[in-house]
């Protein structure tokens, strides 16, 4: 079943266009991730959904009930939803349990607008205790402080608590973890996603963060100059995304010309097995290809590759990612003219395990394993 | 002038330079058109005074009305009004920035306990302090006994916010500069300074503009300044002419004071690289501490020994008045205390919208009305009068010396400080708030009674409080706007003082002090407890 639909919605402030057609579908009991890069719109597109701003056309339809259509708007407190802002804005003037207890105490209030369609069925069925509530997020014994007695973890797990206090059918987190050092960062993250699978809660989560979507989403919708440019599973987003643009964005990206020959495609790091994303046709000829850097590997002495020279090594504990630029003008396959094979900053990228010390300019040889993603060489994106 | 508050009114004026919308603000909404309608309303009703200017100028004619601005009388009155304020704002800038360094940033003794007496004068009136000097010592007059009792008056306005700012500077600046081989003398010149620079010229400005808008003192130390000439031509020779052109050059000079105090202001703003201010370590005196003792002693004696010590003095030994009291002491603290709360719930509602559209729809048109309104900072209390009672006369009859029109005089005279208060109270509670009020369910009407009157409730009292202080001590505008045959505090200690029956005054003086002092020190609790309970800074880039 899905909670949440929104077809074609756009939303403009003045002049300034937001929202340019937004299509997303948010099935029961998941988590999704709406990534994307300050400016895209994606904290717009949360707005509408809670029903803080209202849509110029397309609609929003919570559970069973359209909420926002252009004609009828249904107000925050009639949607059934819960919403976790992006400092908590817990309210100052009371203590954790009143925060918690806030949309709480006579779930009367909760009743139905005159216009209003019944919109989401989570918000039915009596509330939780708030007590339990401030178990479940690791608060015990902490409901009688104030926010400013708290951390800043602490308080977004209130924020949560009293989102979750009031039993929604969705709840909203608008970049919850971003103002949190990176330590807390995970550990809360990591606490919110399990009360959230614990109790089912179907969830849209937005951050700016393309780590923290693919970690912590079940489906991740990436949102560019107020569209969803492509929506699916972190996996499928990782292996598969829809261009260069999209590579680069969810992670590190090695994006080489390189040409099809049979059931093998020849790249500057040697022929390797490809692959291409769903829906799409088998490539010709030349192409643009995807090899991340871990399917990367850093050799010495002689053998095949592509041979380079090491421009910077920088140790990370777990990995040590080495940036390497081709010894010589590497010109793409099939192009004599002089493309270069190496798209973006002409250097590769390579993660390798465990500690790799290695002179600048050492000379060494590059060699892929695995499959690459390949597109049309026309993709947006493959243009340097 | 009365003033107490208004030192605050710079440290929380409005930020020049927003950075587009934060978590306080909206998300380009719809526009707010009922705050604009009111918020306009609001600065057109604060607009008034200057309209009076320019129509009086017109009526009689701007060559008459150039004529009397370009008399060598008057350019006797102005030079004497603008050497005072220039000497008066140097010596308060020099003794409220030394004051403050001293008990900010050294380690003398008994820091707290002076921290406290040197900022009580501000909650004595001017012309009780005039008062108290002239009553003893008859030979404080003329220009070097207004410099002297216009100092001792004035210079909490800067120790104020000069105090603060070093309070909130970071002190890894001035480490910083001793790292890089700066002496201790170049690095207070330097650095220290330099983080003042922006609440001293604030103070600097509240201090001009007292003086030019002070009536009682220089009347009683026989100091003749514009204001006092003002007065006289229009509540003793009836010449309005004369003293609309007079108060034309007046709002000139303090707009001026206004428009410099911007200029200077766009030309270096405080950047900060962390928000959390760790405590720097003191400087040490050493045997400076002494003769430092020494000099707040004198100061405190002078500032605030002397006014008290003359209003006991006068309390113990009330002689005899000829003159016959037009009201009891109670009476008048009745008057004086239902005036002063029209006032404080008049400009407190008045500044609410003008508050409300700036924080919450921070865009340059709100942020240039806002800013409009505080032009009438540069309209001294006697002009705002005379403007209201020459429209009563003219179009509303049935209000001339009426108790609504006087209330009104104190509400736009008095708007600027509660607009600070209530700004500083409208940001508490950021829209994100209602927000998710809204989410958990509940309806507009009772997301306002529950999250935002709880929030702002206590600046909105703060500054009810604030514009009640400042009426309780103001005379010049009560003096002619008060109706007939009523007296204030202010008003009655002035009839006695004024026929020398000093011993009938003061205990009118003792008793406005003792309404002034005692709210003013709980109103500074308030503002010092404020950040404590700060939601996330609205100004905040984050």
């Amino acid at each position: 079943m899905t909670v949440l639909r929104v077809t074609g919605l756009w939303k403009s402030f003045g002049s300034q266009s937001v929202l340019t057609g937004v299509d997303l579908e948010v099935p029961q009991g998941s988590l999704t991730a709406v990534l994307g890069p300050s400016g895209s719109g994606k904290t717009t597109l949360l707005r509408v959904v809670a029903g803080f701003e209202r849509g110029d056309r397309g609609s929003v339809t919570l559970g069973s009930g359209v909420v926002d259509d252009g004609h009828h708007y249904v107000p925050p407190e009639h949607r059934g939803i819960g919403y976790v802002p992006q400092e908590g804005s817990l309210f100052p003037h009371l203590t954790v349990r009143a925060n918690v207890a806030f949309g709480v105490r006579g779930s009367r209030r909760r009743r139905r607008g005159p216009h209003a369609p019944a919109t989401l069925s989570g918000g039915e069925g009596p509330a939780l205790p708030v007590d339990d509530l401030i178990e479940m997020v690791g608060l015990t014994g902490l409901g009688g402080r104030y926010p400013h007695q708290l951390s800043g973890g602490q308080q977004q797990r209130v924020a949560l608590a009293r989102a979750l206090a009031v039993r929604p059918g969705l709840v909203l987190l608008d970049e919850p973890f971003s103002s949190l050092d990176t330590g807390l960062r995970s550990s809360v993250r990591a606490d919110v996603q399990a009360v959230l699978r614990s109790r089912g809660t179907t969830a849209v989560l937005v951050t700016h963060d393309q780590d923290e979507a693919l970690s912590v989403a079940d489906q991740v919708a990436v949102v560019h100059a107020g569209r969803i440019d492509q929506c699916g599973t972190p996996q499928e987003l990782y292996d598969h995304p829809s261009d260069p643009t999209l590579a680069r964005f969810l992670g590190d990206a090695n994006v080489v010309a390189a040409t099809i020959q049979g059931d093998r495609v020849a790249t500057p790091f040697g022929p390797l097995p490809w692959r291409v994303g769903p829906g799409m046709r088998a490539p010709q000829g030349a192409v643009t290809a995807l090899v991340r850097p871990e399917q990367l590997r850093v050799e010495t002495g002689d053998g095949p590759g592509m041979r380079a020279r090491v421009v910077r090594c920088e140790f990370h504990g777990h990995d040590t990612v080495v940036t390497v630029e081709p010894i010589a003008p590497l010109p793409a396959p099939g192009t004599p003219d002089g493309g270069e094979a190496i798209v973006g900053s002409g250097s590769v990228t390579v993660r390798s395990e465990g500690n790799l010390v290695l002179p600048d300019r050492t000379p060494v040889r590059i060699t892929a394993t695995g499959s690459v993603l390949t597109w049309p060489s026309a993709v947006r994106g493959a243009a340097r | 002038m009365a003033r107490t508050g208004t030192v605050s009114a710079d440290g929380w004026a409005p930020t020049p330079d927003g950075d587009g919308p934060g978590p306080g603000a909206t998300r380009g909404r719809h526009r707010p058109w009922v705050l604009w309608g009111l918020s306009v309303a609001v600065a057109a009703l604060l607009a008034v005074p200057l309209v009076y200017l320019v129509a009086e100028a017109a009526s009689s004619g701007w060559s008459v009305t150039a004529r009397l601005v370009f008399r060598s009388f008057t350019f006797e009155l102005v030079w004497n009004t603008v050497r005072l304020s220039v000497a008066v704002t140097a010596c308060c800038a020099v003794i409220g920035t030394a004051t403050a360094w001293l008990i900010e940033r050294t380690d003398l003794p008994a820091r707290r306990l002076w921290a406290v007496l040197v900022v009580v004068p501000v909650a004595i009136p001017d012309f009780v302090v005039g008062f108290g000097w002239v009553s003893v010592a008859p030979a404080v007059h003329g220009f070097p006994g207004a410099l002297l009792v216009m100092t001792l008056a004035l210079y909490p306005l800067v120790y104020l916010p000069v105090a603060a700012a070093f309070r909130g500077a970071d002190p890894g600046q001035e480490e910083v500069a001793r790292s890089l081989g700066l002496g201790r003398m170049a690095t207070f010149r330097r650095v220290t300074l330099d983080q003042a620079r922006t609440a001293l010229l604030g103070g600097c400005v509240l201090v001009s503009l007292a003086l030019l808008a002070e009536y009682g003192a220089f009347e009683i130390l026989r100091y003749q300044t514009l204001t006092t000439e003002i007065f006289f031509e229009s509540q003793r020779s009836y010449d309005i002419p004369v003293a609309s052109s007079l108060s034309l050059i007046l709002v000139v000079l303090s707009l001026v004071v206004l428009g410099g105090d911007a200029a200077a202001r766009n030309r270096g703003r405080i950047t900060r690289s962390t928000r959390s201010a760790r405590a720097g370590t003191l400087h040490r005196l050493g045997r400076i501490a002494i003769p430092a003792t020494l000099g707040l002693v004198v100061l405190v004696v002078l500032a605030l020994g002397v006014p008290m010590g003359v209003i006991a003095y006068w309390l113990a030994d009330p002689g005899t008045t000829t003159l016959p009291a037009t009201t009891t002491l109670i009476g008048a603290a009745l008057t004086t205390a239902g005036y002063a709360a029209g006032a404080g719930v008049l400009a407190t509602i008045l500044a609410l919208p003008v508050a409300l559209l700036a924080v919450r729809h921070p865009r340059r048109s709100t942020r240039a009305l806002e800013r409009s309104t505080f032009i009438v900072q540069a309209v001294p209390g006697l002009v705002i009068a005379l403007a209201l009672v020459y429209f009563s006369v003219r179009a509303l009859r049935p209000f001339y010396e009426s108790t609504p029109l006087l209330i009104l005089g104190y509400g736009i005279m008095f708007f600027p400080l509660a607009l600070v208060a209530v700004r500083t109270s409208v940001a508490q509670a950021p829209l994100a708030f209602e927000e998710v009020a809204r989410s958990l369910g509940r309806r507009p009407p009772a997301v306002w009674w529950r999250i935002v009157l709880p929030l702002i409730g206590p600046g909105l009292a703060a500054a009810f409080s604030l514009v009640f202080l400042s009426t309780v001590t103001e005379l010049t505008l009560t003096l002619v706007m008060i109706p007939t045959g009523v007296q204030t505090l202010a008003t009655q200690f002035w009839a006695f003082s004024t026929n020398l029956s000093y011993g009938a005054a003061a205990p009118y003086a003792a008793v406005m002090i003792g309404i002034a002092v005692v709210p003013s020190s709980v109103l500074g609790r308030w503002f010092d407890r404020l950040p404590a309970r700060r939601a996330p800074d609205p100004r905040d880039p984050s």
